[in-house]
């Protein structure tokens, strides 16, 4: 196994404080030069592990964000799904806010801010009525990131599907009324 | 409580992280030594004023945290307003997560954590046909947090009524439909 996914699998079982680039060697059986002539630190691998599962996100989510297609259901339920397959990865992600890990802290951000203002975008050409868009696209992906944390950071193996839908569905329903649409149909409600 | 004051006052112009015990002591007007006398470092400084901030919020949420009110917009809103009033503060609490400043963060957390039961335990009783209120209590903080984090983030020179209001008001709307009540009267919808 390369040493990517090795990390990856290796979250599943250690949390990111403790995991070393020592034991990811020991546990590959590969000596501590092979890790550094593919990456600077942990943080750069961990931060290279993010970033292709923001591709994967991004990919789950974009016809929805680029309006190519505007059933909001099926992206958002596809970008769970995504952040789902990757939970540990995208708890050691978010917890590597509180840490050392600079490069991956710093990138997460930014991805939440692309994220925020994707959304912003999305909210302002295909439902212009409602009120504030930035705003509301910052409060739902704030909802989202921390259930998402919570709920799916244990990845697959610990959600039933039957979880995944519940959760999946409270996000879904705030979405809805936050966009001022219906569940299921998805037309915008009537006003009043 | 003069270094309390003096650092919620610095926090106006400066980052936390540009904030040092000596750069405090001045603004206290005490010495170096005499800081080290009450405060361990900036970090115990800093909790101990978030400490009564969180005393403050408490008491303005309390009427519907502890069901005494059962409207929820007025305690929603005090939450708001203290949030903006201390808003720079706060953003240095919300800050101190990504930096070196471990009692204040790790209080932080504990605080939210606090916070999403308290909402869950409300939703749970008054509201018994929310699903996973956990669930919900958390996701209606986080964004509350966020929000709040962004909006108030200057304090309260920094934020017209209006703009303030705008802000509650995409917040309460929330709350109402993830609580299944008409925003206003607070009837359940059916």
């Amino acid at each position: 196994m390369s040493l990517l996914p090795a990390l990856e699998n290796l979250l599943l079982s250690t949390p990111i404080d403790k995991v070393t680039v020592g034991r990811l060697c020991r546990q590959q059986g590969v000596s501590r030069s092979t890790f550094y002539r593919q990456f600077d630190s942990l943080d750069d691998a961990l931060d290279q592990l993010f970033q292709s599962v923001i591709t994967e996100m991004v990919a789950a989510g974009d016809p929805w964000l680029s309006g190519a297609d505007l059933r909001l259901e099926p992206h958002l339920r596809a970008v769970f799904r995504a952040y789902l397959n990757h939970g540990p990865l995208m708890r050691a992600v978010a917890d590597a806010e509180m840490g050392k890990l600079k490069a991956t802290s710093q990138h997460y951000r930014e991805m939440m801010a692309m994220w925020d203002e994707a959304v912003a975008r999305r909210l302002s050409d295909s439902y212009p009525w409602v009120d504030k868009p930035e705003m509301v696209s910052h409060a739902l992906n704030a909802a989202g990131e921390r259930i998402m944390y919570y709920d799916f950071g244990g990845g697959p193996t610990h959600v039933t599907d039957e979880d995944f839908d519940a959760t999946a569905q409270i996000l879904y329903s705030m979405w809805c009324s936050a966009l001022g649409i219906e569940q299921g149909s998805e037309k915008r409600l009537a006003q009043g | 409580m003069k270094v309390l004051l003096a650092l919620e006052r610095l926090l106006k112009s400066y980052p936390i992280e540009q904030i040092t015990s000596g750069r405090l002591a001045r603004e206290a007007g005490i010495s170096r030594s005499t800081f080290y006398r009450q405060y361990a470092s900036v970090d115990d400084v800093l909790v101990q004023l978030f400490d009564h901030v969180i005393d403050e919020m408490v008491v303005a949420g309390d009427g519907w945290i502890s069901g005494t009110d059962p409207l929820l917009r007025p305690s929603l809103r005090g939450i708001h307003k203290v949030f903006l009033n201390h808003g720079p503060l706060l953003r240095a609490v919300v800050d101190a997560e990504v930096g070196e400043l471990t009692a204040t963060s790790e209080r932080y957390r504990g605080v939210m954590a606090m916070w999403d039961e308290a909402v869950s335990l409300r939703l749970q009783e008054s509201y018994p046909w929310v699903p996973q209120p956990d669930l919900i209590a958390h996701a209606l903080n986080a964004a509350d947090e966020r929000l709040m984090y962004y909006q108030y983030g200057d304090g309260p020179e920094s934020v017209s009524e209006e703009h303030f209001n705008e802000t509650f008001d995409v917040m309460y709307r929330m709350w109402s439909s993830a609580l299944g009540i008409q925003p206003g009267s607070e009837d359940r919808v059916t």
